[in-house]
């Protein structure tokens, strides 16, 4: 009986081992801290003390149309994404900006055999849990809200996965701002506007409780779809930054954009194909913007790469020589950034193109021709400007040594954003005048667009012919860069030697 | 295991920290790497620790490049800043285990080596303390246990000494010659010459990025070229120490002699062992002269690093 009794102990002790060994440090660390720490335990206290205020408060409102329930939840709602969105992500950001201030307790987790990766997995799954926690608080409350009528159970469901599920974008924006190389202030204010957009959400999300509307499965693919898409990005971003130098640090960004490219086309194409509703909730053009916008934060980021290539990437050259093609397009430099976002805008357009010419029932509105023009028409003026910058990197470099391709850039917009208000401001224009507003962000990258919606063709062309000199005034480096890239491949794996 | 830096350059924009250097070490031998403030040491032990990128050279571990193959260098390499960082919120065992964890080790292999480990550096007792409420001392020897926890072939160790007191110095010097016993290849950057003096078989002088000497001690000596030093002491007799100082300088071998204080005379001579013995026997045989002891001075760290450098920052 005993022995009977020790071999299951041994078992399940073994098996807790291995659940054991599987865990990622980070998180094992991070979670220990949380629990040493008494953050979060004035962080629980306060959550309980506003949930029960809350419910105390809510009863005031047993009268009116909604209910009491309704009310209950959209506060018990607000403690839930305001807990997160300030309490967790503060907790979070505070951790490690204070990690990255200390050069030393970072380098060390560098010189251990963690990936970049497992880092920032095991801070997102950490705060994760920090969240999941944060829920548990609330969930008890969420269910007194059904009890006090108002509300229906599938809306408190639905409403709650959402508000839970944004949190994964929101915690690795906070994860990317931390570890980023920022000025604090720039940090604040971009927390600030993250903090904003999760408010808008969640006053997006209460909306559907006054109106008891139930979740279709259109807004349900669309919030995941979203959240994937900005979650991928915002993770290979910060592992990009986390790298080291010499990695082929934007590799997880590309192929995550690529597959996410791939399969939009194809979740658009299968439904078009098999469902005749499908048309009329989803538009090529949206799939267009969504590739487009992470398109121009590729180019965002291509201002912080590295000019040349490392010699460990170039090493890692596959003998095959379109394999290498491939290894080149998909590898770390300016030049192997730029062939990438050419050959992405040219794919996304020709898959936009084919999607009309397969399926003309697809109807394009003379919106849709506009929202084309000035989203592609942002793309062209950011493409420019950052191959302006990169042409002014290279020959003031004598000049002005610290300045990185990312400053130049940032001067260009900057100059060009002025630019526009001063001429908008001599115009004196009421339309033109927007450009101080800042609304529609067209506005600020030339004096040009600062005309009526009618003349975005114009804006449209000039922003085109302005990548296309900028193109050409780059092709000999590109092609420098390109021929480099194509010289060298490894003769063995990891033997790190040359062919030539 | 060999450690070989090549040919090492980093620039800072125009402000070249490192400067064409060039050095090797292997297991067994403990190397000082000395040099003043911002003489560039932090920044080649940084790329040595695969934590930052030289303009140009590599650093190679038994062949594999730091910049080539970092990720195969890192589990051979253990790192030993000069600082650790102040959480207040994890716990001694708590941070080794998180390295231990990072360093891949599992299960009962993970919890042996830490108590192997803390046995070793003697920081069982703290295992419970937050790292905040650790002494300096205490802070060094769990920074060591850190470095050690994945049992690595080489240990960089940036400043270890820096703060501790004479017993903790000690401890130190200990931990660390046992560590060179076992095989282990040690760097170690340090002000404190004396410290190194007991412990170190070579070591690497730099000042404004440059090489001055390196090698074991010997090889530094001969590549700096320091005359020998022999110390006299004599009977003090008026007047005496005058005669004596006459007769040193008689001796085409002595490049200068002069009285150090009233019962001792330094001699510098050009030469080695031959020329000192015969200094020694031209003194024995002058009966006038009451010398009580001759002792040739080994030139240590300190004046060697004193010889070549010349206190210049960047």
């Amino acid at each position: 009986m005993v022995s009977a009794l020790k071999a299951k102990y041994n078992t399940v002790k073994n098996i807790i081992d291995k659940i054991d060994d599987f865990l990622n440090p980070i998180v094992v660390k991070e979670i220990r801290q949380s629990i040493n720490s008494s953050g979060v335990m004035v962080l629980t206290l306060l959550i309980l003390i506003l949930e029960v205020s809350a419910f105390l408060l809510s009863f005031g409102y047993g009268d009116t149309e909604f209910g009491t329930g309704s009310v209950f939840y959209a506060i018990i709602l607000a403690i839930f994404v305001f807990g997160y969105t300030i309490g967790i992500s503060g907790v979070v950001a505070t951790r490690i900006t204070k990690e990255y201030a200390n050069n030393d307790s970072t380098d060390l987790i560098y010189t251990t055999t963690i990936s970049s990766y497992r880092i920032i997995s095991g801070k997102l799954f950490s705060a994760m849990v920090l969240v999941f926690y944060l829920l548990s608080l609330c969930l008890p409350f969420f269910a007194i809200s059904y009890f006090l009528k108002g509300i229906a159970l599938n809306t408190i469901i639905n409403i709650t996965f959402f508000a839970f599920f944004v949190a994964v974008p929101y915690i690795l924006l906070v994860i990317l701002v931390s570890v980023s190389p920022m000025h604090k202030a720039i940090k604040v204010i971009v927390m600030l506007g993250a903090i904003a957009v999760v408010a808008i959400f969640t006053i997006w999300l209460i909306s559907y409780i006054e109106r008891a509307i139930t979740f279709s499965w259109e807004s349900l693919f669309c919030v995941i779809y979203l959240a994937t898409v900005f979650s991928g990005l915002f993770y290979f971003l910060t592992v990009g930054l986390l790298s080291h130098l010499t990695a082929n640090r934007t590799f997880g960004l590309k192929v995550f954009y690529s597959l996410f490219f791939i399969v939009s086309y194809v979740i658009v194409f299968a439904g078009y194909m098999f469902s005749k509703m499908f048309a009329l909730f989803v538009k090529p053009i949206d799939i267009y913007h969504v590739a487009m916008i992470i398109l121009m934060l590729i180019v965002l980021f291509n201002s912080f790469e590295r000019t040349e290539q490392t010699k460990r990437v170039l090493l890692a050259n596959p003998k095959n020589i379109i394999l290498r093609f491939f290894h080149y397009i998909f590898s770390i430099g300016m030049a192997n950034n730029t062939l990438f976002l050419i050959l992405c805008f040219t794919g996304i357009n020709s898959l936009l193109l084919c999607m009309f010419k397969i399926y003309p029932k697809v109807q394009i509105t003379s919106d849709d021709v506009y929202s084309y023009k000035f989203i592609t028409t942002i793309f062209f003026y950011l493409f420019a400007y950052q191959l302006a910058a990169l042409i002014l990197k290279r020959n003031c470099n004598k000049y002005f040594s610290k300045a990185s391709v990312f400053s130049y850039f940032a001067f260009l917009n900057l100059f060009f954003m002025l630019g526009s208000m001063v001429i908008a401001f001599i115009l004196k224009n009421i339309l033109k005048i927007k450009a101080f507003a800042l609304i529609d962000y067209i506005f600020i990258f030339s004096p040009l667009i600062l005309w009526q919606r009618t003349n975005i063709d114009i804006a449209f062309v000039v922003s085109m012919t302005l990548c296309f000199i900028g193109l050409c005034f780059n092709l000999k480096y590109f092609f420098k860069c390109f021929k480099e890239g194509m010289k060298y491949y490894r003769e063995g794996a990891g033997n790190g030697k040359k062919s030539k | 295991m060999i450690v070989e830096v090549k040919n090492l350059v980093r620039d800072y924009g125009k402000h070249r920290a490192v400067n064409d250097i060039s050095f090797s070490f292997e297991s067994g031998h403990i190397f000082g790497f000395i040099g003043p403030n911002g003489a560039g040491k932090t920044t080649t032990i940084k790329v040595m620790a695969t934590l930052d990128i030289p303009t140009s050279g590599d650093v190679y571990y038994d062949g594999m490049s730091v910049l080539e193959m970092p990720e195969k260098v890192r589990p051979v390499i253990g790192y030993m800043p000069d600082a650790l960082p102040e959480h207040n919120d994890i716990k001694v065992w708590e941070y080794l285990d998180f390295f231990a964890r990072s360093y891949g080790l599992k299960g009962a292999t993970r919890a042996n080596t830490l108590e192997q480990v803390m046995n070793f550096t003697n920081t069982e007792i703290l295992r419970d303390k937050t790292l905040k409420a650790l002494s300096k001392g205490m802070k060094q020897r769990v920074s060591l246990a850190r470095a050690l926890v994945h049992d690595p072939e080489v240990l960089i160790l940036d400043e270890p000494a820096a703060g501790l007191d004479p017993r903790a110095r000690k401890e130190l010097r200990d931990l660390l010659k046992i560590l060179a016993a076992n095989g282990k290849a040690i760097l170690i950057s340090s002000h404190i010459l004396s410290e190194l003096q007991d412990i170190c078989t070579g070591t690497v002088i730099i000042e404004k990025g440059h090489i001055l000497g390196a090698g074991t001690l010997d090889e530094v000596k001969s590549q700096t070229k320091p005359s020998d030093e022999i110390t006299i002491l004599v009977r003090f007799l008026e007047g005496e120490n005058e005669q004596l100082l006459k007769k040193l300088l008689e001796n085409s071998y002595v490049n200068n002699a002069s009285i150090a204080n009233n019962r001792q005379i330094l001699v510098d001579i050009n030469g080695d062992d031959l020329e000192s013995h015969l200094l020694l026997q031209s003194l024995v045989s002058d009966k006038t002269l009451k010398v009580v002891e001759f002792q040739k001075q080994n030139v240590g760290l300190e004046e060697l690093f004193m010889n070549v450098t010349k206190g210049e920052v960047q």
